[in-house]
């Protein structure tokens, strides 16, 4: 991020903690669809995913003084509490009975299912097609399905220290593969 | 402190993919406030997850926005640290003394504060709820450190009922050690049960720093000779008191500085403290 959106950023923070709902808007704007997307990925279903959206900006809007600029990025923040929020609203569902076992496996696909690609992303879906089906495997159980490392190993049948490397694989990979994409835009 | 070998353990991985413990979670954003590298790593792995996320964007459903705003309208933001100070309601109670005038007046009291009690313990009530669901899912997270962390405490406290059983016990005497010429501002306390033959040594003697190379060692003097009782190490060994090996018929405790490890007999010109029972 570049330093006059950063800066548009703080001080759209600034209001929001003032209590401006004008700027809170703006943050919805900003930031809405790419949390919905994590939400509706990790839910597994629009109807919830919009749930948790309501739920997580509601938490936002009330824990806003507790996030500090200095320990990280507005928008890392603010996934965690999206994400958070979402692996407790599957966990609340398939304690439920609500998720069958087999739905929550993992479908080996990043945002294929999405309705609309934004113009920027063309290309990603290849780019990530160089992560191996393992790696991609690893990204879902842990970040979307909220497993712990233990979990995936119990769940696949691998060792734990399997788990991890391939989790840190993945991972790395990712990032050479959104080095080289934001390169190219 | 190893900074190559800490980024590349996977702790920072299991970081940003949501994976870690509360205690790790503190200790990852201590080491990244402290370290720039890790903080560096860290956010490159940030935005990882980031460009993954804007990857998966996806449009909300139009009503949401309006929804979502109408929601925060009646939700207030918690304020670090601060709470709301109640209302104080002002009443003139001065004037005619006419029971009717009072009894009104009492009513209006009473109606005021029905309906104040009402209002703050239905948002209390709100709010309780709303801290209730944030808290289990803390909960979930933290049961696991809780149970590890509650043993830890159950053997804490059976240490400290045999300890304080100790002290209470009839045979136990306090012995203050006095510092000598040698050490005179020195002083240290022994615990010791005639009956039972145990010494306790207090664990932060106000002793003079030793160099690495010396340390102090503790004597019962038992008819008139003295009786190795262990060393002192130079970190506190111990919460409170530390055990000291069993006794019986001393009639004076007493700390030299001896080379470190320890001599089988003790130089007496260098005796720090001492202290007849």
């Amino acid at each position: 991020m570049s330093n006059p959106e950063i800066h548009i950023e703080l001080e759209m923070v600034n209001q929001i903690k003032s209590g401006n709902t004008e700027a809170f808007e703006r943050l919805y704007d900003n930031y809405s669809k790419a949390l919905f997307g994590v939400s509706s990925k990790i839910v597994r279903s629009d109807e919830v995913a919009e749930d948790v959206l309501q739920e997580a900006f509601v938490k936002i809007w009330k824990k806003i003084h507790s996030y500090d600029a200095s320990k990280g990025r507005l928008f890392t923040w603010m996934l965690n509490i999206v994400r958070n929020t979402a692996i407790d609203k599957l966990r609340k569902l398939k304690s439920q009975g609500k998720y069958e076992i087999q739905e929550l496996k993992p479908n080996v696909d990043l945002g294929v299912n999405n309705s609309k690609i934004n113009i920027n992303h063309i290309g990603v879906k290849d780019l990530l097609a160089k992560l191996s089906p393992e790696q991609q495997e690893m990204i879902e159980y842990l970040y979307f399905n909220g497993y712990t490392q233990q979990e995936v190993s119990d769940e696949l049948n691998i060792p734990l220290g399997t788990v991890k490397t391939r989790s840190r694989a993945a991972l790395k990979e990712l990032k050479k593969i959104f080095n080289l994409f934001l390169f190219w835009i | 402190m190893d900074i190559k070998e800490y980024i590349s353990s996977g702790i920072l991985e299991n970081y940003v993919l949501g994976n870690v413990s509360k205690q790790e979670q503190q200790e990852v954003e201590c080491m990244s406030h402290i370290y720039p590298e890790i903080k560096s790593e860290l956010e490159q792995l940030q935005s990882v997850i980031e460009s993954m996320a804007i990857k998966l964007e996806k449009n909300p459903p139009s009503h949401l926005k309006s929804k979502i705003l109408t929601a925060i309208k009646n939700e207030k933001q918690e304020a670090l640290g601060q709470k709301t100070e109640a209302k104080v309601v002002a009443i003139d109670a001065s004037g005619n003394s006419k029971l009717w005038k009072y009894m009104a007046a009492a009513s209006v009291v009473i109606t005021i504060g029905f309906a104040y009690l009402f209002y703050t313990s239905n948002s209390e009530l709100k709010s309780v709820k709303s801290q209730l669901s944030d808290m289990s899912t803390e909960m979930y997270e933290n049961k696991s450190n809780f149970e590890t962390e509650l043993d830890a405490l159950s053997q804490k406290v059976e240490k400290k009922k045999e300890l304080l059983a100790f002290l209470q016990h009839s045979a136990t005497k306090k012995i203050v050690l006095k510092g000598t010429d040698f050490q005179p501002t020195s002083t240290c306390i022994v615990y010791f049960n005639e009956s039972t033959s145990k010494v306790f040594l207090d664990a932060s003697p106000q002793m003079e720093k030793l160099p690495q190379d010396k340390q102090y060692q503790l004597w019962a003097i038992v008819d008139g000779k003295p009786v190795d009782m262990g060393m002192l190490t130079h970190d506190k060994p111990c919460e409170d008191l530390c055990p000291m090996p069993d006794v019986s018929n001393a009639q004076a405790f007493a700390i030299t500085v001896e080379k470190a490890g320890g001599s089988p007999t003790p130089s007496l010109d260098k005796l720090a403290v001492i202290g007849n029972v």
